[in-house]
């Protein structure tokens, strides 16, 4: 397992910059941006953010897993956000794993080499993901996420502006992050249709024999004739 | 029912058969077709130059008091642009497929970045901040200069006849920060002509796709709606120069 943060861009660099927990480089010497997995996201997508608004969007927590990403081993990054830039703008501060094909990430990593407003945001990203409490759903989408046996590139949280398309397991509700019903539901619509088929099928059937002008049995003898 | 449908199908024949209406037929399709498709746009730019903002603009929203450094490429709900323009023309056009990207250089030379939001655009947005043009940022090694290079590699597989308009942002910042506008003026004349041909020459031979580059401010709205409309009269009119050009082949 290789380990490393991705910094939050405060000075609006033009480069992201990474860390082992020993020294900072940009995120391009780590991971080429021609090699990058599709959809990769180096924070929290703004989509959740908006959606979870001002109050909730400090505890959100976004996790990508894309196994087999160079065809042997696979990627896992977590990403929370990290406070503002000059701007005013919300900044992300991830979490990225390079991981062999069933390995599991480990989430601890030194945060001394971090910038020191950095740090906080580090040291509370580890605990929350080493010393789990009940109420925190996002930490526990992220450690199903990393659990789940999805075989391809999958999300802790479903996103609906994302150009690239995740398997997830939970979704954002009105009262948080919520385990997601869509297999329910798409078994519900299933049945709902075949039972409406069924029902349309039965009234057209009987509603053709009712209609036709023939009689139901025909008896009697049927004459061929041959010139 | 039968009577009905067969009318139908004879009003249809007798219409297909009158000597133009084959052709009216076709271009009225053709047209329904691309009235359909939109117009699709993509918005470029070092991190921070105002590309979530510009986008807002359009849709006629104001800016978001709090966003979010762009972390990945995230679709935008298709909007319509309609737009009066000072000479009379209106620009109505649907932009579909627009995909909002973050702008650090790990985006650019992500072939699923940069590459893959400007692919399919009609027109290339490039913003970049007037902070960016007086610490000249085009010129070689720099941000700006890397930028163009970029877009110049880009060129030959973008949509044919796409358009590449830059957009200077924040322009409501200097302003504030200056008293003799005179001075300002002729400052940013020049500089904006040393950009103008730095662009041209880095794009060449696809200089005409350049239409030009705009000081805007997506802040301030009374200069963005004047800004705007110079920059929608450019690439209108290179549009309609390249439709002439079209028809004259």
């Amino acid at each position: 397992m290789r380990a490393y943060w991705i910094l939050p861009n405060r000075e609006q660099a033009d480069d992201i910059l990474a860390s082992d927990g020993e020294t900072v480089v940009p995120l391009r010497q780590i991971l080429d941006p021609k090699r990058r997995p599709r959809g990769f996201s180096h924070g929290v997508p703004a989509e959740l953010l908006e959606r979870c608004g001002r109050a909730e969007s400090e505890h959100v927590l976004f996790a990508q897993r894309f196994p087999d990403w160079n065809g042997r081993d696979q990627l896992f990054c977590l990403s929370c956000p990290a406070g503002m830039d000059a701007a005013g703008r919300v900044v992300h501060l991830g979490l990225m794993f390079i991981l062999e094909p069933h390995e599991r990430p480990i989430f601890v990593l030194p945060v001394a080499a971090l910038p020191k407003e950095d740090q906080p945001y580090a040291r509370a990203l580890i605990h929350r993901m080493t010393a789990p409490h009940d109420g925190d759903s996002w930490a526990q989408s992220v450690r199903d996420l990393s659990e789940h046996p999805f075989k391809g590139p999958a999300t802790n949280v479903e996103l609906h502006r994302s150009a690239v398309r995740f398997h997830s397991l939970y979704e954002v509700g009105p009262s948080g992050l919520i385990l997601k019903r869509t297999v329910w539901k798409s078994l519900a619509t299933t049945v709902i249709f075949l039972m409406l088929f069924a029902v349309i099928g039965a009234y057209l059937s009987v509603r053709s024999c009712a209609t036709s002008s023939r009689a139901a049995v025909q008896t009697g003898v049927i004459q061929w004739r041959f010139n | 029912m039968m009577p009905m449908a067969l009318t139908t199908f004879r009003v249809f024949l007798l219409l297909t058969s009158l000597p133009s209406a084959g052709k009216h037929l076709a271009r009225w399709v053709k047209g329904a077709i691309e009235w359909w498709e939109g117009k699709k746009i993509a918005v470029i730019g070092p991190t921070a130059s105002g590309k979530d903002s510009f986008l807002a603009r359009l849709q006629n929203l104001e800016i978001p008091r709090v966003h979010s450094n762009s972390a990945m490429g995230e679709k935008v709900k298709s909007f319509d642009v309609k737009l009066a323009l000072s000479n009379r023309q209106v620009v109505d056009i649907t932009c579909k497929g627009v995909i909002n990207i973050g702008g650090e250089t790990d985006y650019r030379d992500d072939p699923s970045g940069w590459l893959a939001v400007c692919q399919d655009a009609d027109v290339v947005f490039y913003v970049m901040t007037v902070d960016d043009l007086a610490r000249k940022q085009f010129l070689k090694g720099r941000r700006v200069r890397d930028d163009l290079d970029w877009l110049l590699t880009a060129m030959p597989y973008l949509k044919p006849g796409a358009l590449i308009h830059i957009l200077i942002n924040k322009i409501d910042k200097e302003i504030e920060t200056h008293t003799d506008y005179r001075a300002l003026a002729q400052e940013l004349a020049k500089e904006l002509a040393a950009l103008d041909r730095t662009v041209r020459a880095v794009l060449h031979p696809y200089e005409r796709s350049y239409t030009g580059a705009t000081l805007i401010s997506m802040k301030n709205k009374k200069i963005y709606t004047r800004a705007i409309n110079i920059v929608f009269r450019a690439v209108y009119c290179a549009f309609h120069e390249s439709e002439t050009c079209k028809k004259a082949g």
